[in-house]
């Protein structure tokens, strides 16, 4: 087989560690810990009262 | 202005329903197979109740009827949540309801006359294979439509796994059907040999991969944050761990396809994916696990919590099984024994049911407009008798497998074998009953969880509850997206 497959390989092999790296890098950035502190109270936000009919009622007398 | 826009919870309303009347369509075939190898003249000699004819059914009817239904509704649940939006082409929504309703009962009454493509998990003939593309690209243009009009910049992670689960699976079901029609019921595939075993692998192995997992750690990503009512352990985990699931996921097929005529290296290939594949897989399950520091006080009292904790306990358990199973020599001792059947239920009934399971039920009051599940003790009963269905299941099986495993490798001085086929078939015996009753133990919660639904159910069959409004911040006038007028 042509040696240069081989070169292949290896290039391959170095561009998935670094992707893999800058997969790491990128989620640790100080730059989206913000934004990822928000995101991560989202799903506790759904569980404003229920809208029952009586319950909604009350809800948009507040309103 | 007060705001206009509300959450579309019908569709979801509707896919709930079906994921529960699927679950125990699916599960009551199942436990009608496992009673069959228990006691084979159950099929009265009839073609259609066959063994071979019906377990498609079973496979079918609760991978896709009950998983996908319940995959779809908590994806349009969860993506107008995170995003702060209603759900994009309300319409198409509801089309891709009954269109994957009509695909299900398609396939569940065509398998067992003995129309199939005899493909593992794509057993539907082609006609039903175009019309479950069109409904998957329908679904996938629902979910990024409305991803496309959210209001919030960043995309919460649940949505990452629903898109891979979204854009996987309709190219794995794509490629994997591409077969030339003879007639209305009958199609060849265009693959052959070695090739078709590959590609039929490839897919096999990736539906559990993205639909099985992406699709289900979607609902997890979302659900166990909310039930725990904390935020996820780490969110730039979850990241980390996505990226690398998808990209290691597709290439650990092979592994199916052990000691057969498909070249060694790409048997190789797919045992070394499959073994770090544990890494990710093991980073979402703590990561849902650890979610509960702290609020592990809520297993006592919450069923719902207690679901999704086994489930991530049976996730890792089944994912470490998994990635050993796919090592040769491991392999050649469970393959083609029910060993097999043990670790695809631990991670059917133990990850993929209980983790479906939880979240319908902390989705299910909301959707129907209630503050709490009907009965809370119900769901307690239904727990207690899905984990000791789990057991008697995937106990069972293992010591079969296993039993299977060894009785068929022994060999004599001269080279012989030891056991008949027979030998080992009386000597599990026994397990076949334990299982079938397992079996009916999960059967009888999935009765238990459907009553305490529909009385759950009981404002919406009425159609007194309201939508819900989406949380639109202020100033109000100068939307964008503007607000869709609410329809129901």
């Amino acid at each position: 087989m042509n040696e240069l497959w081989g070169h292949l390989t290896g290039v391959i092999i170095v561009f998935m560690m670094v992707t893999f790296i800058g997969i790491w890098a990128w989620a640790w950035s100080g730059h989206h810990r913000r934004a990822f502190s928000r995101m991560a109270q989202l799903p506790m936000e759904d569980d404003a009262p229920p809208t029952s009919a009586a319950s909604t009622a009350a809800k948009d007398a507040d309103a | 202005m007060p705001n206009t826009e509300y959450y579309d919870d019908k569709v979801v309303r509707l896919f709930l329903l079906a994921a529960a009347v699927w679950g125990i369509i699916g599960m009551s075939v199942g436990v009608y197979a496992a009673a069959e190898l228990m006691w084979p003249a159950l099929n009265f000699d009839l073609p259609w109740l066959t063994f071979s004819r019906i377990r498609p059914d079973h496979t079918f009817g609760v991978i896709f009827a009950f998983g996908g239904s319940a995959l779809m509704g908590t994806c349009y649940y969860v993506v107008q949540r995170t995003g702060h939006t209603r759900l994009a082409m309300s319409r198409l929504a509801e089309l891709t309801f009954w269109g994957w309703q009509l695909v299900c009962v398609l396939a569940m009454t065509t398998m067992p006359l003995g129309i199939t493509q005899s493909k593992e998990y794509a057993e539907p003939e082609w006609f039903v294979d175009i019309l479950i593309a069109v409904v998957w690209v329908s679904f996938g243009a629902v979910f990024f439509a409305t991803l496309a009009r959210r209001r919030i910049r960043h995309i919460y992670v649940a949505n990452w796994y629903y898109g891979a689960f979204i854009i996987a699976v309709g190219l794995l079901h794509i490629v994997n059907n591409i077969a030339l029609p003879i007639s209305l019921t009958k199609s060849y595939p265009v693959y052959s040999g070695v090739v078709d075993a590959m590609v039929q692998w490839w897919y096999g192995h990736n539906a559990v991969a993205f639909f099985l997992t992406a699709g289900f750690l979607g609902m997890m990503y979302y659900f166990v944050p909310r039930q725990a009512q904390q935020p996820l352990w780490s969110y730039r985990f979850s990241i980390v761990n996505f990226w690398a699931l998808i990209s290691v996921y597709m290439w650990a097929g092979s592994h199916h396809l052990m000691y057969t005529a498909l070249p060694d290296w790409v048997q190789s290939v797919g045992m070394a994916f499959s073994l770090v594949l544990l890494m990710p897989s093991w980073g979402s399950a703590a990561n849902g696990l650890l979610t509960f520091n702290g609020s592990w006080a809520r297993l006592k009292t919450d069923a719902a919590a207690k679901f999704m904790v086994m489930s991530l306990v049976f996730y890792a358990a089944a994912t470490f099984e998994g990635s050993m199973m796919a090592i040769k020599t491991v392999n050649s001792l469970s393959h083609y024994t029910d060993w097999t059947i043990a670790h695809v239920h631990s991670g059917s009934i133990g990850w993929v049911a209980m983790i479906t399971i939880g979240s319908l039920y902390a989705m299910a009051p909301r959707a129907l407009g209630r503050p709490a599940m009907y009965s809370q003790k119900a769901m307690e009963v239904h727990f207690w008798l899905h984990i000791m269905g789990l057991l008697m299941y995937i106990g069972s099986m293992w010591t079969a497998g296993v039993t299977e495993g060894v009785m068929w490798r022994a060999t004599n001085a001269d080279g012989s074998l030891t056991y008949s086929f027979l030998d080992s078939l009386i000597a599990i015996k026994p397990m076949y009953l334990i299982r079938w009753m397992g079996g009916l133990l999960v059967l009888s919660g999935m009765v238990v969880m459907a009553w305490n639904l529909w009385h759950t159910a009981a404002d919406a069959r009425a159609r007194i509850i309201k939508p819900i409004p989406v949380p639109i911040p202020e100033p109000e006038p100068d939307q964008i997206p503007a607000p869709i007028p609410a329809v129901g």
